[in-house]
């Protein structure tokens, strides 16, 4: 759109950018158009307002508050320029008023604030009032009684604008004198014609003081914001300097601010207000009234932190001061009559230059007067109570130290200072009436002065510590009206419980999250302690949100916590006055710490964990019932059973109070079903043993844990320990192992007491018996050879602790050589009061060999496992590796040579079976040689052949040697022993057919005895005879081949040998039989050793 | 508030930090103009007590040929002739605050001494039009690295303020939250035109 047509007459133009804004699109467009259309119309006169003037006006409706906004500045330029055009719009400016956009409102009171001088010119310059300038007026009196109660508008820009408007109105409202900054041309009284009828100059006057006195008091309210005050200032600046009559009041209410900054203002707030003041000041101060108040201005200036410099440079020079003081009082200089408007009555000329007389001035000559050092001290002194503990922050940056300290200039200001409060506090003394009398008639009632004094100070006392020690800035204050006593309870209503839990909880809260802040000022602890006694104050509804707040950060807030637990147990111990003990706190107490404990043990992912719980358990008032209990289970589990014990201990060192709950606890872990968590447990246990702590208790707990494995079946305290496990009333090796464990550990360190195990293994059954012996190696294993113990229980030997005693012996000579000394001890109790053989396995390498081959048949006796052990020991020495004190041969040998009588034949044939197949000891040679040296015996041992064909079978290389045996035994004429015939025929049998030729040696009747014993080898040796060349066939007698051949075998047999028994044949049979059958043979050696195995009757 | 919004930025000799800030707001599109508070425009010299020393209204051009002449190096290794540079490019002079007759709704000042003199002139002028001016200081350190950074700071005071609906009224808020945000404090004041 082209709105730069070039169209020469205004008006068209005009007609042009009205129509332009009329069908404008944007908000832009039109208000382009519509400030053209204001340019032209107040460039080019009044004609073209009163043409266009509606459709101007037709724009005040429009949606866009902007628009409207540039109606009003139209509407004030139009009536600067035309003050004629005012009525005509004064309906419109009062609708714009009430418009609802703020901003809208606020350029109207701007309008208003220039307009409102120049419809009072255009009033007073009037020759004539007509009716339409009279309800102008009207309107704009309406405007401004509805402007001025803007003052307390919810909107701080219109506030600020009211205070201008207001600063406009009273300066138009007041009189002029010589001493007025401002310019001439502006408007006041002076120029209201006395005549003009609607303009009532005292009316106005009275006003514009009134309206002052409501700037003033605006300007001190307490809740004013940063902007409008500053903007206040500003504007009592401004019209003390146009009205010195102000000047006073002004400086005062300064004064006041000073003294009584509004609470609300924050740090920097309070700074931009405190150097505009100080901006304001010294403007005041370059004034010529200011020499009146010179004193006032520069100490406030001075508190102010103004610089002397800066002060000197403001001030008036000395002469004019000096001018001014000899100077009378300004002459009213208003003469002129004022005319009422309803009768004529001539008013005489009121003084206008003297000065209100205020009431600050006046309380403050009162304070001045009784300002002695003595009351100051004793204020202060009364003050002194109700200071800060510390120092607020806002205090040292705001506070400049007191140059002048004690001059009568100080005095004065101190006392005006203290004026001010008062006035302020409602508690002023009000100027009397009669401004003529004289201030002095306070002194002449001496006892009326006297009460009122005290009671003065009194109040000054009050409410100068109350807040106005300390510099406004942040600390609210509140100065009541009236010196009424004020009842809380009477103005206030109880909250609702909902909302006091809610206030409560939410301030807690706060207090909490202000933690980094007071990290910052060290205040820490005190909010700490705050916190928690807030918190145990209220322990249900906090509870939750604290441990939540606590278990956030607890390495940091673990301190909040203690500082909790602490405040709660003061009050169960009635610590307080505020909080009766009850047994609610005892339950907080034990809630909370369960809780934080809680929380705290299932944070593993924290670094000091176990650090933090130490903390809190050591550093805790007291530890509840259930804690100990927490610990205990915390170390049954996995993540923290080492932490868990660790700590225990501790509590037994560190809270000697109840450390036998502790040491219980622990010791109960001992009995733990993991055994890691019991071994745990018990180097604990012992870690304090040995630091002597709590010994008696350990070995009385060790024994009575002994003592139930004497018992026969297992105690209910040692079943129903763990959950999960299967209750039995049976021993197991567990249970067993528990109920030792605790004792192992105090036997390792103290071996004398090995005689209560023994004594207890006596008597215990015989699952007990067996771990207590599997448990032995460990605690035994620095026992000494020599230990004086050992010795002892050897010699006391109590009945059924062989066994044990034997245990004992292996243990401790299981690494070295028995020394000779218990060798001998060992022997001791062998031949005097054991005669159990199995004492002297330990030791049997260290005995004689006549000794051994004496005792050779008791150990013979002794089970499979045992022998095993024993032959070793006698074969080899254990430790070395060495030959011991038997060579196989020897043992061998002395095996088959053992007196039937001494020891039964089944025990012998088992352990030469046992040597036997140790074919890497006994190997063929070795066998050879047995085999040899027994052949040559006198008497050969029954067991012989056994042994030649268990050797032909696990050693089939020694057929040869064996044939040779065979051929050996013919010549012993072996068969007059049935035992080993039988075996003979045996070993024949497996050597066939290499045997052949020792058969038929023998003679014919012999041959059929073993024809008749051995059928199967009839055949093959048939064949191997048939064989023969007919030459040595011709050898063998007849009877034979004819056995060989056939039948007449039973013939031959009933003729010669009849010698044999049917017993015999059974048993050798049986001998024989399990020789062969040795390979696949599995053996069950039983326990019993004696088995009654009778010797066949040899024979008939 | 809109992007109408009239921002005057002042520090002492419109060379440093107004200039950043009036380059950095200009960018962004906001209605700015940057202005000197001080009686001359005073630039570092060779030695602290021998500063160079123009009047306000030299261009930048001039004291840039100026300096060039005195001390290349120098002022090229303190990195004033780029600061020069830049400034050429955004006005032709320095211009003082109290030689404005502009009329502006937010001046922004960048030290105290300089708020004291602008608070000091609007202070001595007749107000005209009741028109308020929010006078607001943020103290910025006299230097390169914190010019930068007190322009940002002042784009962001200046994005809250026009992101406003009614300044005169919210200002106290605004501008404690700004404090609080930017950690620094802030003076501020309502003056008239």
């Amino acid at each position: 759109m082209d709105i730069k047509q070039n169209i020469k007459d205004p008006k068209e133009q005009i007609v042009e950018f009205l129509n332009q804004a009329v069908l404008a699109k944007t908000t832009d467009e039109k208000l382009t158009c519509l400030t053209r259309v204001q340019d032209l119309i107040l460039h080019h006169g009044p004609e073209l307002l009163d043409s266009f003037l509606d459709e101007v006006l037709a724009f005040q409706n429009d949606r866009n508050q902007e628009i409207r906004r540039v109606i009003v500045g139209f509407l004030e330029e139009a009536c600067k320029s035309e003050p004629d055009v005012f009525p005509k719009v004064a309906v419109n400016i009062s609708f714009l008023l009430r418009d609802e956009a703020v901003t809208v409102q606020k350029r109207v009171i701007q309008a208003l604030t220039h307009l409102y001088p120049v419809v009072l010119r255009w009033l007073s310059k009037a020759k004539n009032i007509t009716k339409e300038m009279s309800s102008a007026w009207d309107w704009l009196v309406r405007m401004k009684g509805e402007v001025i109660k803007w003052l307390d508008h919810d909107n701080d820009g219109v506030r600020t604008l009211t205070n201008k408007f207001y600063e406009m109105v009273i300066i138009c409202q007041t009189y002029r004198d010589e001493e007025s900054t401002s310019k001439e041309s502006e408007f006041s009284l002076d120029a209201i014609p006395p005549a003009l009828k609607i303009l009532k100059p005292r009316k106005l006057e009275d006003e514009a003081n009134k309206l002052m006195a409501d700037l003033i008091k605006f300007h001190g309210s307490m809740h004013i914001s940063s902007a409008n005050l500053l903007a206040c200032m500003g504007t009592l600046s401004l019209i003390a300097r146009a009205r010195p009559m102000f000047m006073g009041q002004v400086i005062s209410a300064m004064e006041m601010l000073h003294a009584n900054l509004p609470p609300t203002l924050t740090k920097s707030q309070v700074s931009s207000v405190r150097k505009h003041l100080k901006l304001q000041l010294l403007n005041l101060l370059k004034h010529p009234t200011a020499i009146d108040y010179l004193t006032n201005i520069t100490t406030l200036l001075t508190d102010l932190g103004a610089t002397q410099s800066e002060v000197e440079k403001c001030m008036p020079k000395p002469s004019d001061i000096q001018r001014r003081k000899q100077r009378v009082p300004p002459t009213p200089k208003r003469t002129k009559p004022d005319f009422d408007d309803d009768d004529d009555e001539f008013l005489a000329p009121k003084p206008k230059a003297k000065r209100a007389v205020d009431p600050i001035d006046y309380t403050q000559k009162f304070v001045k007067e009784r300002l002695s050092p003595h009351v100051a001290a004793e204020m202060v002194i009364k003050a002194m109570v109700r200071l800060p503990d510390s120092m607020p922050p806002h205090f040292s940056s705001s506070y400049t130290p007191i140059a002048a300290a004690g001059t009568e200039g100080q005095i004065h200001h101190v006392a005006r200072l203290l004026a001010a409060q008062l006035t302020a506090a409602g508690l002023g003394i009000d100027p009397p009436k009669d401004t003529d009398k004289n201030l002095d008639i306070w002194e002449e009632d001496d006892d009326d002065m006297k009460s009122t004094v005290s009671s003065f100070i009194e109040v000054d006392s009050k409410k100068s510590s109350l807040s106005h020690l300390v510099p406004a800035g942040g600390i609210p204050q509140a100065p009541s009206k009236t010196l009424k006593s004020m009842k809380l309870s009477e103005i206030t209503k109880p909250l609702s419980a909902e909302a006091k839990t809610k206030m409560v909880s939410g301030s807690i809260i706060r207090m909490y999250r202000g933690e980094k802040m007071l990290l910052n000022v060290g205040a820490s602890n005190l909010r700490n302690t705050l916190v928690a006694k807030m918190s145990s104050l209220f322990p249900d509804m906090m509870h939750d949100s604290l441990i939540a707040f606590i278990s956030e950060d607890l390495r940091i807030r673990l301190d909040v916590a203690l500082s909790w637990l602490y405040e709660l147990y003061s009050t169960i111990m009635g610590f307080f006055t505020y909080a009766s003990p009850s047994s609610r706190a005892f339950d907080a107490y034990n809630n909370v710490f369960g809780r934080i404990a809680g929380t705290l043990i299932v944070r593993n992912d924290l670094k000091d964990r176990d650090q933090l719980l130490t903390r809190l358990y050591l550093e805790a008032p007291m530890l509840p019932e259930g804690s100990v209990d927490f610990l205990r289970r915390q170390a049954m589990s996995e993540q923290c059973s080492q932490a868990a014990i660790d700590l225990l201990k501790q509590l037994v060192i560190y809270r000697p109070g109840r450390q036998i709950n502790y040491f219980n606890a622990l010791l109960e872990l001992c009995t733990a079903r993991k055994s890691e968590v019991k071994s745990q447990a018990l180097s604990a246990v012992m870690g304090l043993y040995e630091k002597g702590e709590m010994q008696q208790v350990t070995e009385d707990y060790a024994v009575m844990y002994l003592n139930f494995l004497s018992l026969k079946e297992p105690p209910e305290l040692v079943i129903g320990d763990e959950e999960g496990e299967e209750p039995t009333n049976q021993w197991n090796e567990q249970l067993a192992k528990n109920c030792l464990f605790l004792f192992s550990a105090l036997l390792e360190r103290d071996h004398s007491r090995i005689h209560e195990l023994a004594k207890i293994f006596a008597n215990a059954v015989p699952d007990v018996k067996r771990t207590i012996l599997k448990n032995l190696d460990v605690p035994l294993k620095n026992m000494d050879m020599e230990s004086p113990q050992l010795f002892k229980l050897l010699e006391t030997c109590p009945e059924g602790t062989e066994t044990f005693i034997t245990k004992v012996l292996h243990v401790v000579t299981e690494r070295v050589h028995p020394s000779p000394v218990l060798v001998e001890k060992v022997r001791e109790a062998y031949k005097e009061r054991a005669a159990d053989v199995r004492f002297l396995i330990p030791i049997l390498g260290s005995i004689p060999k006549f000794e051994i081959l004496n005792i050779l048949p008791k150990l013979v006796k002794l089970t499979q496992a045992a022998l095993k052990e024993v032959f070793s020991r006698l074969l080899t020495n254990p430790i070395d590796g060495l030959s011991g004190p038997l060579t196989p041969v020897e043992l061998l040998v002395n095996l088959h040579t053992i007196d039937a009588s001494k020891c039964d034949v089944k025990s012998l044939m088992k352990s030469i079976t046992l040597c036997v197949e140790d074919t890497n000891t006994f190997t063929s040679e070795v066998i050879a040689i047995v085999i040899n040296q027994l052949v040559e015996q006198p008497i050969m041992p029954t067991l012989l052949m056994r042994t030649i064909l268990q050797a032909l079978s696990l050693h089939p290389k020694l057929t040869g040697f064996v044939l040779n045996i065979l051929q050996k035994l013919l010549v012993k004429q072996v068969w007059k022993n049935k035992v080993l015939w039988e075996g003979f025929i045996k070993c024949c049998e497996k050597t066939q057919p290499q045997s052949f030729s020792i058969l038929l040696q023998l003679s014919p009747s012999q041959i059929g005895h073993v024809l008749t014993m051995c059928p199967s080898i009839r055949e093959p040796m048939y064949s191997h005879v048939m064989q023969f060349p007919d030459s040595q066939r011709a050898h063998i007698p007849n009877s034979v081949v004819m056995m060989l051949y056939g039948a007449p075998v039973d013939e031959a047999l009933q003729m010669k040998d009849e010698q044999y028994s049917y017993e015999v044949k059974t048993e050798a049979h049986e001998i024989l039989e399990e020789a062969t059958n040795l390979q696949s043979q599995s053996y069950e050696y039983d326990s019993e050793l004696t088995v009654p195995g009778e010797e066949a009757p040899p024979g008939t | 508030m809109t992007k109408t919004t009239k921002f005057a930025i002042v520090c002492s000799s419109n060379m440093n930090r107004s200039m950043e800030a009036h380059r950095v707001l200009s960018k962004k599109g906001f209605s700015v103009k940057s202005y000197g508070s001080g009686d001359r425009v005073k630039i570092p010299g060779p030695a602290i007590d021998k500063p160079n020393v123009y009047d306000f209204g030299v261009t930048y051009d001039k004291i840039f040929a100026d300096l060039c002449r005195k001390d290349k190096d120098l002022y090229t290794r303190n990195g004033i002739l780029n600061m020069l540079d830049r400034n050429r490019r955004i006005k032709e002079c320095p211009e003082r605050f109290q030689n404005e007759k502009d009329k502006f709704d937010i001046v922004i000042t960048c030290e105290e001494r300089v708020y004291d003199q602008v608070i000091e002139y609007l202070e001595s002028q007749e107000s005209e039009f009741t028109k308020p001016v929010h006078v607001i200081n943020i103290d910025i350190q006299d230097n390169h690295e914190e010019a930068t950074l007190g322009a940002f700071l002042i784009n962001e005071l200046a994005n809250m303020l026009i992101a406003c609906d009614d300044i005169d009224n919210d200002i106290d808020e605004l501008l404690q939250d700004f404090e609080s945000h930017c950690n620094r404090s802030i003076l501020h004041c309502v003056q008239f035109y």
